[in-house]
């Protein structure tokens, strides 16, 4: 932040590139000036050839500070908090792009909980540069990008400003980009410049401009370059990998909270990327990305090697999932996909293993989608086949799984989901119960020893399947005033019971 | 509020909730079939013993505390002895060899002393130095992870002096108040006594308290407590009465409070050891189940003068499972002997009961379910080693280990061979290929692994045919997994020995510590 406060001096600064109108004497000044400044900062050199002024008149059409409510569940009481962030209107409908660590601002609330964490997005307020204010929804966080959508709900505006991104892509190395980025709120206006340079273009497996001099709290901020079109947004385009490609707003928090080890590699997601997620943006409640069913792993060279293929990669079937799409069509694990229709799978090491998810998820829900994948044979030699999927919608995650509270015991309970049963390798078809997903300090349940992260498997013998069955056991208990409850948990990999008698009379 | 760990699990965990504890009649019936299990030898000795405490104790009654100390000490240091064991640790993916330190007790003239098994237990070598600091080498007899036992034998074909051996004395006969020594090395502060009172004669640790080595502990014992002060290095040492004779060995401690140190009862102990010297090993029955105390449970599963055991939990493919055993079931009887465990500090008592059954043997269970009496049928089967043997594969750089059916059940291993990764080498071909530890392997190449033997030889095979690329396939959760493991081609020569007993270890009595015990384990 404090580099960047260096830099405020030049916001604003007009430098025009009309060297027409500049008499000579100016000239060398500016050139003796230039050199300097040269030999001084290479930064400052090319901050100097960006029209802030020009560019802010741009960007305050579609830039937006966003403030909204953000509630943090964790296992104990909810912690609500009010965060503030900048967006960016990326369609003429009023779709609001924001980084989505937004909900994590300056607090490391994210770190703190932990990945078991859940959020609750309320009361969105969107104020533009010029000072127009909105009220938006929450739909959702794309968990590849790390993008969070908003759109704004006005009853009288149907039609705003909204960025145009520059279609090609000729980005080159040392090229240099300049973004704007929100300050803290005691600062007015609250909007600073910053810039930075194109350090690589990663060709594998999709291009993508890196850049360096731009910080993590400034992702999803436009991008633009030195003739001042947008060009994209500054994204973290080397993730955490999340093997199973569906959304898990757990895997999400966890890598903003740095959990995934070092520093994101940042760099700018461009227009083709940007216009598959502007046209397909998440919809709360709705779930549109594809989902295969299948965990896996890159075909690095050495693999590909050990079995004579000539691929340049690939991702091999590790899992297949009970029921799934991949299931369905016949997807065996060991089978090594290398192309989705007809597009070649670049992926040979762990790091872009993601791509193949993401490209799954961007596919959508429902896209009837060719894989082609080679399959030992029983002679030992790889077999070309290709099959067809009707890619399925990724089952609910824990955040999306109903829940139940009960008042006079102080938790909260929630369904089991795929992830649950994944993760502690538990049996689909055999295993029940109901997970804690929150305790309150002091009350029965915390008092009885339960803990968040407890499976609740029966309530005063009654076997709970589905939290319906916990209200329905809690419900009794609460009317008849139970002298004794008694939970059987599962904990550790173990089972025992736990219980309480309740005091119902001091209740009263 | 705690979060829930999936982890492994930690062994700190023990002072959670164990407060209700009330006077039990100490199962003298459990206890006596321990010392109906001891070997002929021993029972004469303890009538030997139980006659000099009576001689010794009309001796002393009428002298002055300190004379009794000196008595006490006189009896025992002289077969105290300072262990230096040197353990392997391949948690880094790489043989690394380690000295600590610890404490132990002469108990036969043959030179056989007992200690902790997180002292000696998985030593390759072990030096001990004697009352008189004559240093002798010592070779491991036996462990027992279970009780933390080990028994280790001094080499004493170039001693000269003269080996003396403490005598156990009945620790089921020691009072709360008593007055004790303990004995060892402290810090390995060689020679150390302490001294103060049993502060507890039936102390309670949850069964899911672990070594620092992994295994499950403490399931079958309780503990004594004392406020003679016990301190890293202690571990292994004997806790002694003012008559001179061994009541427990000093085994853990709590770091977080002053003088609260717990040793294993000395009747534990003396069955152990016998079985360690006869046998190498202790051998118990199991049938995989945890049970948990019936107190404030009665009003649920029964009524208040409702006895016998709850099951908790039953293990997964364990006998109790085959044979259709249930959380929330209450044993009566086994084999016709009625058990009971109202609190927590009845519980050893209880696994102990089926653990001494024969192994294999049939077991007839009468149980209470859901208000109905009914007759269980369960095998009991040899409840095995809890850890694995390690193996160190230097040139894929990685260690691996047997998979015991134990560690199937507490790792969740669902595959019924494969050998389970240690730990792997930072920067080593393995790491590279992307195997990690906790990853079972369950293929080299094309072959199956069966076991660890099976996996030596295909990784010795391939060390010395120079094979370049070997596939090796391996379990990770539920997701089946592949690695390409390629040796480096100039084999580095590997100094496994980094840290040698040399570098690290302390002179009898010199310096601080260098014990590497958790900060429970003492």
């Amino acid at each position: 932040m404090m580099k960047t406060q260096d830099k405020l001096k030049s916001i604003d600064s007009y430098h025009p590139r009309r060297f027409g109108i500049i008499t000579l004497a100016k000239l060398t000044v500016t050139f003796v000036v230039t050199c300097g400044i040269v030999l001084g900062s290479a930064v400052q050199v090319s901050a100097q050839r960006f029209d802030f002024k020009r560019l802010r008149e741009k960007a305050q059409k579609y830039t937006v500070v966003i403030k909204a409510n953000v509630s943090i569940s964790s296992g104990s009481e909810p912690l609500d908090t009010e965060v503030r962030g900048m967006g960016t209107v990326v369609s003429e409908a009023g779709l609001i792009i924001l980084d989505a660590s937004t909900i994590d601002f300056g607090s490391g609330m994210a770190s703190y909980y932990g990945a078991s964490a859940s959020f609750d997005v309320k009361d969105i307020k969107v104020t533009t540069l010029n000072g127009e204010e909105f009220d938006a929804e929450w739909l959702g966080i794309d968990q590849f990008s790390g993008i969070g959508f908003c759109k704004i709900t006005d009853s009288i505006q149907s039609s705003f400003d909204y960025v145009h991104f520059r279609k090609r892509f000729d980005f080159k190395v040392g090229e240099w980009t300049a973004l704007f980025f929100l300050l803290p709120d005691y600062v007015e206006p609250p909007i600073g410049a910053d810039v930075g340079m194109i350090t690589a273009i990663w060709e594998k497996p999709e291009n993508a401009p890196l850049l360096v001099g731009f910080s993590d709290s400034q992702r999803q901020s436009v991008i633009y370059d030195e003739r001042g079109d947008a060009v994209g947004i500054l994204a973290e385009v080397a993730s955490p990998d999340n093997p199973l490609g569906f959304s898990d707003p757990s895997s999400f928090l966890s890598a903003l909270s740095g959990g995934m080890g070092g520093y994101p590699l940042l760099g700018i997601l461009t227009t083709d990327r940007l216009k598959k997620l502007i046209a397909n943006p998440p919809q709360p409640g709705v779930k549109n990305r594809g989902w295969l069913g299948v965990s896996f792993q890159a075909l690095s060279k050495d693999l590909a090697e050990y079995w004579k293929l000539n691929a340049h990669g690939g991702v091999v079937v590790n899992e297949v999932v009970k029921n799934s799409p991949a299931e369905k069509a016949g997807l065996l694990v060991g089978d090594v996909i290398v192309a989705i229709d007809d597009d070649t799978l670049d992926v040979d090491r762990e790091e872009n293993v993601r791509n193949f998810s993401r490209t799954v998820a961007e596919l959508g829900a429902g896209a009837v989608t060719e894989f082609m994948a080679l399959r030992l044979d029983s002679k030992g030699e790889f077999q070309r086949i290709d099959l067809v999927v009707e890619l399925g919608k990724s089952p609910i995650t824990f955040d999306e799984a109903k829940t139940y509270e009960d008042k006079s015991f102080e938790f909260k309970v929630r369904n089991l989901v795929f992830n649950d049963y994944l993760a502690y390798n538990l049996d689909q078809d055999s295993f029940s119960g109901v997970w804690v997903s929150e305790v309150s300090s002091g009350g029965w349940a915390s008092l009885a020893n339960l803990y968040s992260g407890d499976i609740v498997q029966s309530i005063n013998g009654q076997e709970l399947s589905s939290v319906d069955d916990a209200e329905k056991a809690l419900t009794e208990i609460n009317e008849n005033h139970s002298v004794e409850v008694v939970f059987l948990v599962w904990r550790d990999n173990k089972t025992l019971f736990v219980n309480i008698r309740p005091n119902w009379e001091d209740e009263l | 509020m705690p979060q829930k760990d999936h982890g492994p699990k930690n062994v700190t965990d023990y002072m959670k909730k164990n407060t209700n504890y009330n006077n039990l009649s100490v199962s003298t019936k459990t206890e006596s079939m321990i010392t109906g299990s001891c070997s002929r030898q021993v029972f004469a000795s303890l009538i030997v013993i139980t006659l000099f405490s009576v001689l010794s104790a009309s001796v002393v009654v009428a002298q002055s505390l300190q004379k009794r100390l000196y008595f006490a000490r006189d009896k025992v240091l002289p077969a105290l002895v300072h262990i230096q064991p040197v353990v392997s640790d391949y948690r880094t993916g790489k043989l690394r060899k380690q000295s600590i330190v610890g404490s132990g007790v002469i108990i036969h003239a043959d030179g056989y002393v007992v200690t902790n098994y997180h002292v000696a237990g998985q030593a390759k070598q072990i030096l001990c130095t004697l009352n008189d600091r004559e240093q002798v080498k010592a070779v491991l007899i036996g462990g027992d992870p279970s009780t933390d036992l080990a028994v280790i034998k001094l080499d004493l074909s170039d001693y000269d002096g003269v080996l003396k051996v403490a005598d156990f004395g009945d620790s089921d006969s020691l009072q709360v108040g008593q007055q004790v020594i303990a004995m060892g090395s402290p810090l390995a502060l060689a020679r150390s006594i302490t001294f103060g009172v049993i502060s507890t004669i039936d102390r309670y640790f949850a069964e899911d308290t672990r070594l620092p080595s992994g295994e499950r502990t403490g399931q079958y014992n309780l503990w004594l407590q004392t406020d003679a002060a016990i301190n890293p290095g202690n571990s292994g040492g004997p806790l002694v009465n003012l008559a001179g004779k061994v009541v427990g060995i000093n085994s853990r401690a709590s770091t977080f409070a002053n003088n609260i140190g717990f040793s294993i009862p000395s009747n534990i102990v003396r069955a152990v050891a016998d079985e360690l010297i006869a046998k190498g090993k202790v051998s118990r029955s199991w049938i995989g189940v945890h049970f948990q105390p019936l107190q404030n449970l009665e009003n649920w599963f029964g009524s208040k003068d409702e006895s016998g055991v709850l099951i908790a939990s039953v293990d997964i493919n364990a006998p109790a499972q085959l044979a259709n055993l249930k959380a929330g079931d209450i044993i009566k009887s086994i084999d016709g002997a009625t058990v009971s465990a109202r609190f927590n500090e009845e519980l050893p008592n209880v696994y102990r009961t089926i653990a001494e059954s024969p192994i294999g043997a049939e077991l007839e269970l009468v149980v209470k379910r859901d208000g109905e009496t009914l007759t269980v049928l369960v095998r009991t089967r040899e409840l095995g080693v809890l850890q694995g043997e390690d193996l160190e594969c230097s040139e894929w750089g990685f260690a691996v280990k047997e998979i015991t059916r134990q560690m199937r059940i507490d790792y969740q291993i669902q595959s019924e061979s494969g050998v389970y990764v240690t730990g792997v080498k930072r920067s080593g071909p393995a790491q590279v290929s992307g195997l990690r530890g906790g990853d079972v392997i369950t293929l080299v190449d094309d072959t199956p692994v069966s076991d660890l033997a099976a996996f030596a030889k295909l990784y010795d095979d391939r060390v010395e045919s120079k094979k370049e690329l070997t596939m090796l396939t391996f379990l990770r959760g539920g997701a089946l997994r592949f690695a390409v493991v390629k040796p480096k081609k100039e084999t580095v020569s590997t100094d496994s020995d980094s840290t040698s007993l040399d570098s690290t270890s302390q002179k009898d009595g010199g310096g601080a510590g260098s014990n590497s015990d958790s900060n429970e384990e003492r």
